[in-house]
């Protein structure tokens, strides 16, 4: 039985078994007809109070509304089945309809068994016999298939506007952050999606990089900026290569961010890898708040798929790409090179040709046309012997010869006559011939002229000088020697006198003894500057070091040194102490003689109020050598700090010793001398009016075992 | 000077007398110096001992006198006219073997390195000590007395 609208509509207002029902126009059909019309129509029709209180519906609306017992929903409020924007679509129809119209809306409700079901709904008012509103009459068509292939064919719509937008991106996209950013666009755009997130697997560090972010968050270096492989449920997608897929983020055991997915009110999550093969190339993840359905979550993994592809081509394009460069920046740097060798050959200040193997210019640089005075274009393709016969048979041409002839490179200074230039020259042989680079050293050769002068002159005056002191010094090695011979005879004839006016006293003996110790002492202390000018003139004079040197034993000579000075003297007391019996030493017991002897004196010169002057001994063992330790020291005047430094210079003396105290400054520098000829050091400290110390060192011969 | 030095050596060759021919006194010393001053000083003082002494000026008459009469010792300068003292001492080596013992004296500060070149006995730097020197003349002589049953040359 088929029914236009129209007569279901007419048909729907004549209900029997209800008494308001029965009085209802029109009446065209039977009322019975009529009730079973109503009671087998599967549109769900209802009867409500003009307060929207149900008060019947058919048993085909029961059935559709799956309510076994109608008696338990008798009198329930219509507007109860309705929720949310649905409630107040069905609020605005029954207003309608109170007021006399007639409202029809579409809405989703649950069925009494919790179906949701979509409803097609018409309100209309219902009137009395005398035309007073009386009843409302609610007829709901179940139009939930038409609405879910409605709902199916706009989200077909919507996936398809999602791989339109993705494959958009990935193909026009110009750089990766472009692609993926319109990708992450796309999904947030297009699955209504909260934020949309791509992250690339970074392969040498096994690290997931967060790309492209659209939606709540589009910030890249957040706390998932860099997750690592299997940490997060990203990087557990990315381990295990699956998805992760969830519509119930609340309760998913994968979904760690709970408080902030209720704040939030994210209410499902998607993450994909994004795979070619088997390998793996990032992870896709959006959060949504609505459920994602089954053919969002297989556009997704489409997309995913996409992505993948998409990604790797435009890295394999990079990497193409970056070869390209490579290739193009190795043939510009080759172009360069050549470019930089011409500048370089026409830049360098040295000259620099090329010759054939038949002698002929292929190249000069300008440098070379100046040094020549020849144009390039008179020499190019000819032969140098040609234009430059005068070389013939020279050094140039014996050297570029040798430098072909054998292979070898050759450097060699040589003047140019006819050019009236000093060249310096290197040559290199190829198999194209030889290249050759010169420069004009005119300049530096009048210079090394002019220095071999200087050096000559210099030598000369140095010579002049050598020769000076040497006649200097023989002339005061004879005058002292000469000098001495005198002495000595003065000095034998004094002791003469003395040792007779002892044998044979007179009344004047005393007094003439006395004078004559008198002249006897002057004449020692001429003695004593007769040795040290003999000191002087020896001091310069280089006399071989080892002259004279013999094994022989520090311990008699000093104890005959201090012996020996003691005898000079009674204000002082020479204290002299040796750890060792023995100290061998190779030397000129001569000059260590003289040394000491000389410290000694000094040190007796310069304690003028007496004292003791102590002369300590030890062997000690450093630098793999044994040493023979000598401390002299004296509590006498002592020597100003200032002037410590330059004690040993000869002819420098202490300045508090200047005036009074006699001396040639020879002493010192003689002393320091011998200690260096016997590879030995000498230092001094002091204290001015405390006295000097000269600590001595003195390498010692090994002593033989056994 | 170098040419008469060689003439004096030509001339003492040919007139080289036989060593052995001529007697030794013990008690005679020879002294070389051309310091006429030391040399009577010397003279004296060693005559005041109880030696007899001759002296010479230079080396050539030094090497004359040793040939007319053998001194027990030699007092010998270094720095001497026509034959210098290193000279003299070879040539008395040369001539007489160890048998006069030399007794050097020099301004020279290497005084005993040269007599233990020259194989003197003793070395005495000038100026000098009489006691000292009188002690070297002594310790000189004495040297020979060591040697005096050794055959000459």
């Amino acid at each position: 039985m088929s029914l236009s609208p129209y007569e279901k509509s007419a048909s729907a207002q004549h209900i029997s078994d209800e008494q308001e029902l029965l009085a209802l126009p029109p009446r065209t059909l039977q009322p019975e007809l009529r009730r079973q019309i109503i009671e087998q129509s599967s549109d769900c029709i209802k009867l409500l109070d003009l307060n929207g209180h149900l008060l019947y519906m058919n048993r085909g609306g029961q059935q559709v509304m799956e309510i076994d017992d109608f008696s338990t929903c008798y009198s329930a409020d219509w507007l109860s089945f309705w929720s949310g924007a649905n409630l107040k679509l069905a609020s605005n129809a029954l207003a309608t309809a109170r007021n006399g119209g007639t409202a029809t809306f579409e809405g989703e409700a649950l069925t009494a068994k919790g179906t949701p079901k979509w409803w097609e709904v018409t309100v209309t008012p219902v009137l009395d016999a005398q035309d007073r509103l009386s009843h409302l009459l609610s007829i709901s068509r179940d139009i939930t298939e038409r609405k879910r292939s409605q709902i199916a064919l706009a989200e077909q719509a919507r996936l398809g506007r999602l791989s339109l937008a993705i494959s958009t991106a990935l193909t026009q996209g110009t750089t990766l952050h472009a692609m993926l950013n319109g990708c992450t666009q796309a999904l947030f755009k297009h699955l209504d999606a909260a934020f949309a997130r791509i992250w690339i697997l970074n392969e040498e560090q096994d690290i997931l990089e967060l790309q492209a972010s659209s939606g709540l968050y589009t910030h890249l270096d957040g706390g998932h900026a860099r997750i690592p492989m299997g940490a997060f449920k990203i990087g557990r997608i990315a381990q295990q290569r699956e998805p992760i897929l969830t519509n119930n983020v609340l309760e998913d055991e994968h979904i760690h961010e709970k408080e902030w997915a209720a704040r939030e009110g994210m209410v499902a999550f998607a993450g994909y890898p994004l795979l070619i093969a088997d390998r793996l190339i990032g992870v896709m993840a959006l959060f949504a708040r609505h459920p994602l359905s089954p053919s969002t979550l297989e556009a997704m993994a489409t997309v995913a798929n996409s992505i993948a592809v998409g990604i790797d081509r435009h890295q394999g394009e990079q990497a193409r790409l970056h070869l390209l460069q490579m290739e193009q920046q190795a043939r510009q740097a080759a172009e360069h090179a050549q470019q930089r060798v011409t500048t370089i050959l026409e830049s360098i200040g040295d000259a620099f040709f090329a010759l054939d193997l038949h002698w002929n210019f292929t190249y000069l640089n300008a440098q070379s046309e100046i040094l020549l005075q020849r144009q390039q274009s008179d020499l190019l393709g000819k032969s140098i012997w040609d234009e430059f016969p005068q070389a013939i048979g020279s050094l140039f041409y014996e050297q570029y010869h040798l430098a072909v002839n054998q292979q070898v490179s050759v450097s060699f200074e040589e003047f140019f006559a006819p050019l009236n230039c000093w060249f310096e020259v290197r040559a290199y042989p190829s198999s194209e011939g030889l290249s050759v680079y010169y420069h004009d050293i005119n300049e530096r050769k009048e210079i090394e002229r002019e220095r071999e002068r200087l050096l000559e002159l210099e030598q000369q005056k140095h010579n002049e000088a050598e020769v000076t002191i040497a006649v200097r010094n023989t002339f005061l090695s004879s005058v002292s020697h000469d000098l001495k011979t005198p002495l000595a005879a003065i000095k034998a004839n004094l002791q003469l006198v003395q040792r007779r006016m002892r044998r044979e006293p007179s009344e004047n003996s005393n007094w003439i003894t006395e004078r004559l110790g008198a002249m006897e002492r002057a004449l020692t202390k001429m003695t004593g500057m007769i040795d040290d000018l003999l000191a002087l003139s020896q001091l310069r004079a280089s006399q071989p070091v080892v002259d004279g040197f013999m094994p022989l034993d520090l311990v008699p000579l000093l104890q005959a040194v201090v012996t020996e000075q003691q005898a000079t003297t009674r204000r002082h007391n020479l204290l002299l102490t040796i750890d060792s019996k023995s100290l061998p030493i190779s030397g000129n017991a001569t000059r260590l003689d003289r040394m000491v002897t000389n410290l000694l004196g000094n040190a007796i010169k310069y304690s003028p109020d007496g004292g003791d002057i102590s002369i300590e001994v030890t062997r000690e063992q450093h630098d793999e050598q044994t040493w023979a330790r000598i401390v002299l020291a004296d509590q006498g005047i002592g020597i100003p700090a200032a002037d410590l430094s330059h004690i040993f210079t000869p002819f420098q003396r202490a300045s508090n010793v200047t005036d009074h105290i006699q001396g040639t400054g020879i002493g010192l520098a003689s002393v320091a001398q011998v200690i260096e000829q016997h590879q030995g050091t000498i230092m001094v400290t002091s204290q001015e009016g405390q006295g000097s110390q000269f600590t001595i060192l003195l390498p010692l011969l090994l002593e033989e075992q056994g | 000077m170098r040419t008469d030095e060689e003439s004096v050596r030509m001339q003492l060759q040919q007139n080289a007398i036989e060593p052995q021919m001529v007697p030794q006194i013990d008690t005679y010393i020879l002294v070389v110096d051309d310091d006429d001053n030391l040399c009577q000083a010397i003279q004296v003082v060693l005559e005041e001992e109880g030696f007899v002494v001759e002296t010479a000026l230079d080396g050539k008459e030094a090497l004359e006198q040793v040939a007319r009469q053998r001194p027990a010792m030699i007092v010998l300068d270094i720095g001497l006219p026509l034959l210098d003292g290193e000279t003299v001492a070879r040539e008395l080596r040369a001539r007489y073997g160890m048998t006069i013992p030399v007794m050097l004296m020099t301004v020279d500060a290497h005084v005993k390195e040269k007599a233990h070149r020259l194989k003197a006995v003793m070395g005495i730097g000038k100026p000098f000590e009489i006691e000292a020197f009188l002690t070297a003349v002594r310790q000189t002589l004495s040297s020979r007395r060591g040697k005096a049953s050794m055959p000459s040359s």
